[in-house]
């Protein structure tokens, strides 16, 4: 039975307790816990369920659910509800990332609390519909034109897919900013544990906002400038329509007040104010999973399910002596670049898994500045790393010998299998 | 139209009539009060303000039948009608023949 | 990060100005100034553009709604897109949202969901709306929802310099369409009324009282209202069209006072027409000869709030059973020991419960014997009605690798299943099958061990075909015997409609009962 914690959380139409539960189901499930009321989707393989979810499970909890006629739209109109005071969020793959770019642009310009959840699948164009791919982590940097700063999340599981989601909704409402969930169609698409815990043991940020009364409308600038106002983290409070403040909100580079002001310096202003806002908080906002660093040779740095995948080939190369640590990416974006390019200065190599042909491993080049070799492994879209090309590209990292026939392992038991068979008698 | 001859009340009907107040800087010369204006109020002025435009110059004021078309179709915000009544008198309706 | 280095004392400018301030705009001196933003004006729009007046009409049919139907106009938020119309949000003093081409309706679904309190107006160009905003316009009709949308129509994408749009008339001139236009315009009203608007009316700004009475019906009307305004361009499309060439009498070339005197010939009132009979009639050479003006539609529908609001309900009825199945659900002692990593393969053809049956297993495993499960799904052309798979890994600790590297179980219910998957199971391991469903292959493998059960007839037998899967999960249950038996019933219970709990726990006893022979037979 549960406790009075839980059995409130209950009454509240949060589903607590534990569950065997569809990753995207899970993210659903995080963005009620973290107070999401209004979901504007349109169905993509393998985003879908998380819109399905949300359809029968945000009429529950007062909230809406409202199927929009594109992804431009379903971008749009989450903007808008936000800006209504409504914590939303949409859920895409791909296709409809790439549709959501402008509109993404357009919600960090304004300034706009909202998640994003890209459930990543094998590309390019309509690609591989149903098959995971991490073939959009660059994009999910610099998909939108324009100079700008993101939030990007990578989870492994389905229940990190449930505690990220609410963590891309504090960092959203803290930071006044579109924070994304860059999954895939593995953890999507899997189902596994989920611990849903109640509210009460959950830490739920809300925007800094100021409603009627609160504020003279005249003495109101909705986008103040932190470094006169001493804003708690260059983030300035904002208000919501109807709140009697008669705000004007514009896509053009703006002053303080909103209003468009189209030169040089109030460009440099804009967009200074929006990369300091993240990059003034890289120590809270970038998280990262690390095992054995201390006294590693060779670091896999991985995100998403290819960290994941990536464990028992690291297991089987420690037990062969290799000191092999792991650095995961929970935070992918900011990227961070401090803790790879301490690390260059230690070790002898990284490995990058990663089931694209090469994304994130450019930005371990990058900070690894040439102190440390950088190994990818790389696939293409449709199924997750052959272990035994993680290991084998471990082994070269560390200077050991590599047996190629390994590549495929999961293949060879299989070979053997068939070599097996016997003809009837 | 005009009167036959001057109505004995003229002195204590009140008839509508606007005083029209042009904020002469705002104005951008395009012409849409003198033109629809249903009462010949207006008529452009030969001055022109800061911005190199002919505002328009109220001629006949007594006209004014406090419409406030002028008003409604100016896209610039540059006149607007204060409601006023004046006597049929102080209209100066014309007549048909005048005294 | 290098620190904003703007000195301290250097105000950055309040305001927009696009243009020089020295002639400033004093605020306060207008009646309507109380509902514009001095500090931005005066506007970009051009000497005789239509904007200006049309956002008077506006803001006179607020002041009117303000002062006779009490409406508050903080709760009034307009949205606009890009292009001259666009520039709108930014002069009136409400709150407002200048968002991307094309996308102001968007916005205003969800600003106006979120908060049906507010009254939201959408102001925006032809281009915006009718072009880029096209499926938006249509999908906002069709919803019906309570916004009005205000669309100043000039013709052309006039801020861009006056390209043609799609209500450019035919045979039109326009920057892009230098030789003529040889496309055809929308009829906005049609295409409106196609979209299943409930208001819908036309003027041109020439007619601005009849306008603002319009405009006041239009936002009090409840559902979606469409107001068209047509309106004078008289920098781009007055200079390239007829229209704008006509006599000025002083010679002023005043393109835009050409136009409006062009209304006055063309423009014919008749409320009430047809929207189908709406087009703006041109002649040969592009030039408008007749607008027809009026209230075309004016038949309020259901507003969807309504609808969500019942639905609401019935959602709520079935989060209440949810919530008791949870509170309700029981707790099992702890009955297995660690579980080195198992891995199951199942198969079949869609419609046996594939799916359901690899999920049970994980959710009994999860919830119930409190072990680690991934459960996959295959996916691919073979998911609609073709071959369905599903993979269960079943540890006691975390799960590193999701797939299956070499299954040690498989419950196979299809011929097709059979050749696929028994191939790969492990070196010795368990092979089930649908007896009466899979015919073992010439070259069967000796070294795995098969165990047959006639799921499928024995499900008929008790009188649903459906219960097939649970009489191999039994089945499974007592020959692998790796989950706990309680924990499979429990979670078979969770999961299936519960009408058919009686007839699918018979079923998963039958299978139970025949594993547990074969095992004591082995």
């Amino acid at each position: 039975m549960p406790n009075p914690d839980e059995h409130m959380g209950l009454e509240q139409g949060l589903l607590i307790g534990e569950h065997f539960l569809l990753g995207d189901y899970a993210a659903a499930e995080g963005a009620i816990m973290a107070g999401c009321r209004f979901f504007a989707g349109y169905p993509i393989t393998p985003a879908t369920e998380v819109a399905e979810r949300m359809s029968s499970r945000l009429p529950q909890v007062d909230g809406l659910y409202i199927q929009m006629e594109d992804e431009l739209a379903s971008m749009n109109a989450v903007l808008g509800a936000s800006w209504a005071g409504v914590k939303s969020m949409t859920a895409t793959s791909g296709p409809g990332f790439s549709l959501m770019m402008e509109n993404l642009g357009l919600g960090i310009m304004l300034e706009t609390p909202c998640v994003l959840i890209n459930v990543q699948r094998g590309g390019p164009s309509t690609g591989l519909p149903t098959l995971v791919g991490q073939q959009d982590m660059m994009q999910a940097r610099w998909g939108s034109h324009g100079d700008y700063e993101i939030i990007a999340l990578s989870p492994t599981s389905p229940q990190e897919l449930f505690d990220l989601t609410i963590r891309a909704f504090n960092l959203s409402e803290k930071f006044r900013t579109p924070v994304l969930v860059m999954t895939d169609a593995e953890v999507g698409h899997m189902t596994e544990k989920v611990i849903i815990p109640p509210p009460a043991e959950i830490d739920i940020i809300n925007r800094p906002q100021v409603l009627k009364g609160d504020v003279e409308p005249d003495q109101f600038k909705i986008y103040r400038d932190a470094n006169t106002s001493g804003d708690e983290g260059g983030v300035s409070p904002m208000t919501i329509a109807g709140e009697g403040y008669r705000f004007h909100v514009t896509g053009l580079t703006h002053d303080e007040q909103g209003y468009p002001a189209m030169n040089a310096e109030a460009s440099e202003w804009n967009i200074k104010r929006l990369i300091k806002k993240i990059q003034a908080h890289r120590d809270e906002i970038i998280q990262i999973e690390e095992r054995n660093l201390q006294d590693a040779e060779v670091v896999v740095v991985s995100y998403g399910i290819s960290a994941r995948t990536s464990l028992w080939p690291i297991e089987q190369a420690r037990r062969e002596g290799i000191r092999v640590g792991y650095l995961r990416l929970i935070t992918v974006w900011p990227f961070a670049e401090e803790k790879i390019f301490s690390l260059a200065k230690t070790i002898k190599a990284f490995v990058v898994p990663e089931i694209n042909s090469g994304q994130i491993v450019r930005e371990v080049q990058r900070c690894a500045a040439g102190q440390a070799r950088v190994i990818g492994v790389h696939r293409f879209g449709g199924d997750i790393l052959e272990p035994g090309r993680v290991l084998n590209a471990i082994r070269e990292a560390a200077g050991r010998p590599v047996n190629s026939q390994e590549n495929s392992k999961t293949e060879s038991r299989r070979t053997k299998s068939n070599a097996r068979k016997q003809p009837a008698k | 139209m005009k009167y036959w001859r001057k109505p004995l009340d003229e002195d204590r009907i009140e008839i509508n009539c606007g005083i029209v107040h042009i904020i002469e800087e705002r104005c951008k010369g395009c012409g849409f009060c003198v033109e629809f204006c249903p009462r010949d109020v207006f008529g452009m002025s030969t001055r022109t303000n800061a911005r190199g435009y002919h505002p328009p110059e109220v001629l006949n004021p007594s006209a004014c039948a406090d419409c406030k078309l002028c008003a409604l179709l100016c896209p610039d915000f540059a006149i607007y009608v204060e409601s006023s009544r004046k006597t049929a008198e102080e209209k100066d309706l014309p007549h048909a023949k005048s005294g | 990060m290098p620190e904003n280095n703007l000195p301290n004392d250097v105000q950055l400018e309040l305001s927009g100005h696009e243009s020089d301030r020295a002639h400033g705009w004093e605020t306060g001196l207008h009646p309507m100034d109380v509902l514009l933003r001095g500090e931005r004006l005066p506007h970009i729009w051009c000497q005789g553009c239509g904007l200006g007046t049309a956002l008077t009409t506006f803001i006179g049919a607020l002041q009117w709604l303000e002062q006779n139907q009490e409406w508050d106009l903080d709760k009034v938020a307009v949205v606009s897109g890009i292009g001259c119309t666009g520039r709108v949000a930014g002069y009136v003093r409400l709150d407002s949202f200048h968002t991307t081409h094309g996308r102001a309706l968007p916005f205003a679904t969800g600003l106006k969901l979120a908060n049906p309190k507010l009254k939201v107006v959408v102001i925006s160009g032809d281009g915006d709306i009718a072009g880029i905003g096209g499926n938006h316009f249509i999908h906002a009709a069709r919803r019906n929802l309570d916004i009005t949308i205000i669309c100043v129509n000039n013709f052309n994408y006039g801020m861009t310099g006056g390209q043609v749009g799609p209500t450019t008339p035919h045979g039109a001139r326009a920057v892009t369409t230098q030789y003529g236009n040889f496309e055809y315009p929308f009829n906005l009203p049609y295409l409106a009324a196609a979209g299943g608007a409930s208001f819908m009316a036309r003027w041109t700004v020439l007619h601005a009282r009849r306008l603002e009475w319009t405009l006041r019906e239009a936002m009090l009307h409840p559902g979606f209202s469409f107001v068209e305004i047509i309106a004078p361009c008289s920098t781009s499309y007055a200079r390239w069209n007829p229209e704008g060439q006509g006599l000025d009498p002083h010679k002023l070339r005043r393109r835009g006072l050409e136009v409006m005197k062009h209304y006055q010939q063309v423009g014919k009132i008749a409320h009430g027409t047809h929207p189908k009979d709406a087009s703006i009639k041109v002649d040969d050479h592009g030039m408008i000869t007749e607008i027809v003006e009026g209230i075309f539609i004016d038949e309020p529908k259901p507003e969807f709030q309504e609808s969500i609001n019942r639905q609401a309900q019935a959602a709520k009825k079935r989060w209440e059973a949810t919530r008791k199945a949870l509170e309700d659900r029981p707790q099992l002692p702890k009955s297995v020991d660690r579980v080195s990593r198992t891995e199951v393969q199942l198969g079949g053809f869609g419609g046996q419960g594939i799916m359901s049956a690899g999920r049970i297993i994980g959710q009994a495993a999860t919830i119930y014997d409190h072990l680690e499960a991934c459960f996959t799904q295959s996916y691919g052309p073979e998911a609609r009605g073709g071959a369905a798979g599903s993979q269960v890994v079943i540890d006691s600790d975390p799960i590193h690798h999701p797939h299956l590297i070499e299954a040690t179980s498989a419950i196979i219910m299809s011929q097709e299943a059979y050749a696929k998957y028994a191939r790969q199971l492990a070196e010795g391991g368990m092979l089930l099958i649908d007896e009466g469903l899979v015919s073992f292959a010439e070259d069967h493998r000796q070294d795995i061990n098969t165990y047959g059960i006639p799921a499928t007839r024995l499900a008929e037998e008790l009188g649903n075909v459906r219960a097939a899967n649970s009489v191999m999960l039994g089945f499974w249950t007592a020959i692998v015997g790796v989950i706990s038996k309680a924990a499979m019933r429990q979670s078979l219970t969770d999961s299936v409609p519960s009408k058919t709990i009686d007839v699918n726990m018979k079923a998963f006893e039958m299978g139970y009962e025949r594993g547990l022979d074969i095992r004591s037979q082995v």
